[in-house]
């Protein structure tokens, strides 16, 4: 009992990270449509944005010395003002055009972002002990839980809640879900394109920052592909999710923790090196089952 | 129109027939680098390809070889696989006689290739795959390094027979052959000394987590405790996979590959004792090797700080090791130098004694230094040679 109660801690922690990932990829697809890879490099630079800028292997922490909230909003900030600058710079001279030749700008801003990483802070992996307490673990009943596990939890739900309130009762929040029902209409009725979009990178530059200072204390290491696994489980989780719904990135997010940490436990040694084969191959299974995702979202779907 | 341009022609030939001649009248031993001098690689090839530089720098003050200077040139790999043969063309073009390639199999091969192609003689910097050498890339391809498998077995071999330890548990990063590699031997000598492998598990470099990983781990320490935890990978992912394993509270003694040698990675682990880790030699300046500690001062002084890993002295040892051959052949031949490079036995170079046969271009027993991590310094623990080297199924098990 004690070992599955482990194993579900692990299991929610890891899907949470998953999920705060996912929600801000999906939150751009609804509005844009934009598959944005480079998401997982505005994770990364948060996570560079502790460090003072140096090639030299012995990283200098800078904002991470900083009291903890005053690192927080830093850290959000810096993100938050990326993510508006990458739309100002990167997609809004592209705004209508294609969702994959959105998909292949990301690719090239996520390029862009990472061999800018190394120039200035080199490829070594770099040490960034980043809240050490943390990091530590205590034990409950048996069960070893580290605090950032109930932390990563505790925020993803706690934010969870912040933004589907944001989205339901804020005016903005309102703007944001019309414009990903029917953009072009919510224009016709009012809806400011530049308002809602600047939000929504502004939003998901947030999440970013919040899931890079998460993901810091976990590994302490940093390199310049820093954030790009959690991205690619994380647009698998909305994919599975569905595409577009803020709810389905959530539980796609814990759907691809579980299966993550359910086939490591219980795949056989020599098994366990394909471990990813057999959660992918789950995923298929999912959407095999349910090809719109968990959640539906009317406005994604192909109008046959 | 017909003449201008046929004369404009004739005057490009001229031009690029003058170049090469006026190169030839060099009388210069071109050595080519063709190594990722920008992009994720370079931090991997930079401190080795310094090494070299200064071994040039060294022969070039003594009067050079054969009585001619030897002179470097480059070409980039910009850390990008498909760009390797075109860089190893690159300094052939620019005259190169002898060629030194990136520090890994997949990342040097392409260049190797040419390199072997044109009957140059060519050394990784150090790559630690017997591929890069007569099975794989061909006859006149070399590296300088230990294969993986001794890496993990030297540190196997000095945790059962000098610390007397006798379970172990093995956790595999299985992204890169390197990481298996070192697992692989790791767990031969370790059972060959008389220890016992209590349990393994599996993850990947990319890993967001290694909880799962970790209770595993613990459950199989609470069944029969564990001695030792062997971490096969490298870079971020073994870094991060020690971490978490100290987070949870597990002091046990962790080893790990050449790939943490140096402490620089230490301050991801707050305070981190008892990490041990097999390479080449001590950057702390407290090698019992004195070759190795001055090596490591005039980094220092050349760099404006120590060098953060100890893994530049292979680029000085390939050069030592080109330099001995071209020398004994007393020609630039790739043939002649290749041969003298066959007959390689226990040669002492910088990185140690080192020996090649026609079959076997990478060294399975030359000692390996184990470093080890009290309260977050890194410090020289000892050198420690295996008693036989690891078995050839193993090193050549692609080729089964």
């Amino acid at each position: 009992m004690q070992g599955f109660i482990q194993h579900l801690a692990d299991a929610l922690s890891l899907g949470s990270l998953f999920a705060l990932t996912a929600l801000g990829i999906s939150l751009l697809f609804g509005i844009m449509r934009l598959v944005n890879f480079a998401h997982g490099d505005l994770i990364t630079i948060g996570a560079y944005a502790l460090i003072v800028p140096s090639s030299n292997p012995n990283a200098v922490m800078f904002i991470g010395l900083w009291p903890v909230l005053d690192t927080i909003i830093a850290i959000c900030a810096i993100v938050v003002a990326l993510a508006i600058l990458c739309e100002r710079l990167a997609f809004k001279p592209m705004r209508g055009a294609n969702p994959s030749v959105l998909m292949i700008a990301s690719f090239a801003v996520s390029y862009f972002l990472q061999n800018a990483l190394i120039m200035i802070y080199g490829s070594r992996p770099k040490g960034v002990n980043l809240w050490p307490a943390l990091a530590q673990s205590v034990s409950v009943g048996g069960v070893r839980l580290q605090l950032l596990q109930i932390v990563t939890i505790v925020t993803t739900l706690v934010l969870l809640c912040g933004l589907t309130l944001f989205l339901r009762r804020s005016a903005i929040g309102r703007q944001m879900r019309a414009a990903s029902e029917n953009f072009m209409m919510a224009r016709f009725l009012g809806v400011r394109a530049n308002l809602v979009i600047a939000a929504a990178f502004a939003i998901s530059g947030f999440f970013a920052a919040v899931v890079s200072l998460l993901y810091v204390v976990q590994r302490g290491t940093i390199t310049y592909d820093f954030g790009v696994p959690l991205v690619m489980a994380a647009f698998v989780a909305t994919v599975i999710g569905g595409m577009g719904s803020v709810l389905g990135a959530v539980l796609g997010g814990f759907l691809v923790g579980f299966a993550n940490v359910f086939f490591q436990v219980v795949l056989p040694m020599s098994l366990r090196g394909d471990r990813d084969a057999f959660v992918y191959g789950f995923v298929i299974l999912v959407l095999l089952v349910r090809p719109a995702g968990l959640i539906k979202v009317k406005s994604v779907q192909e109008r046959v | 129109m017909k003449l201008v341009a046929s004369g404009l022609l004739l005057a490009a030939l001229a031009l690029a027939w003058t170049i090469p001649s006026s190169w030839a009248a060099d009388n210069d031993i071109v050595v080519g680098f063709a190594i990722a001098q920008s992009g994720w690689m370079s931090e991997n090839d930079g401190p080795p390809s310094q090494g070299a530089l200064m071994a040039i720098d060294d022969i070039n003050a003594k009067g050079g070889l054969l009585g001619r200077k030897i002179r470097p040139v480059f070409a980039d790999t910009k850390s990008d696989q498909t760009q390797g043969a075109e860089a190893g063309e690159s300094v052939l073009a620019q005259g190169a006689k002898l060629m030194i390639v990136s520090c890994d199999y997949d990342m040097g091969a392409g260049a190797a290739t040419v390199g072997n192609d044109h009957k140059i003689p060519t050394f990784s910097l150090c790559a630690s795959d017997a591929k890069m050498g007569v099975q794989g890339i061909g006859p006149y391809a070399f590296t300088i390094a230990n294969a993986s498998l001794t890496i993990g077995a030297t540190l196997a071999q000095w945790g059962v027979v000098k610390k007397g330890w006798k379970n172990a548990y093995l956790l595999l990063d299985d992204t890169i052959e390197y990481n298996k590699g070192i697992c692989s031997g790791f767990e031969t000598q370790w059972k060959r000394a008389g220890g016992t492998i209590v349990g393994q598990d599996s993850f990947k470099q990319d890993d967001a987590s290694i909880a799962s990983q970790v209770t595993n781990m613990q459950q199989t320490n609470a069944n029969s405790k564990i001695d030792f935890i062997m971490i096969c990978s490298h870079g971020a992912g073994d870094v991060s996979a020690v971490r978490q394993i100290r987070s949870a509270g597990i002091e046990t003694p962790i080893g790990g590959g050449d790939s943490m040698d140096g402490d620089f990675w230490t301050k991801a682990v707050p305070h981190l004792n008892d990490h041990y880790a097999s390479t080449l030699g001590s950057p702390f300046g407290d090698d019992p090797r004195p070759f190795v500690n001055q090596f490591m001062d005039r980094m220092a002084k050349a760099d404006g700080h120590r060098p953060p890993t100890s893994l530049a002295i292979s680029g000085y040892s390939v050069v030592q090791a080109l330099a001995l051959a071209v020398q004994r052949a007393n020609s630039l031949d790739g043939d002649a130098v290749l041969a003298q490079l066959n007959k390689f036995h226990d040669e002492n170079l910088a990185i140690g004694p080192t020996t090649f046969t026609p079959d076997l271009h990478i060294n399975l027993t030359r000692p390996q230094a184990i470093l080890g991590i009290r309260d977050g310094k890194g410090y020289f623990v000892d050198l420690v040679q295996l008693p036989a080297p690891p078995p050839l199924k193993l090193i050549f098990k692609h080729q089964d």
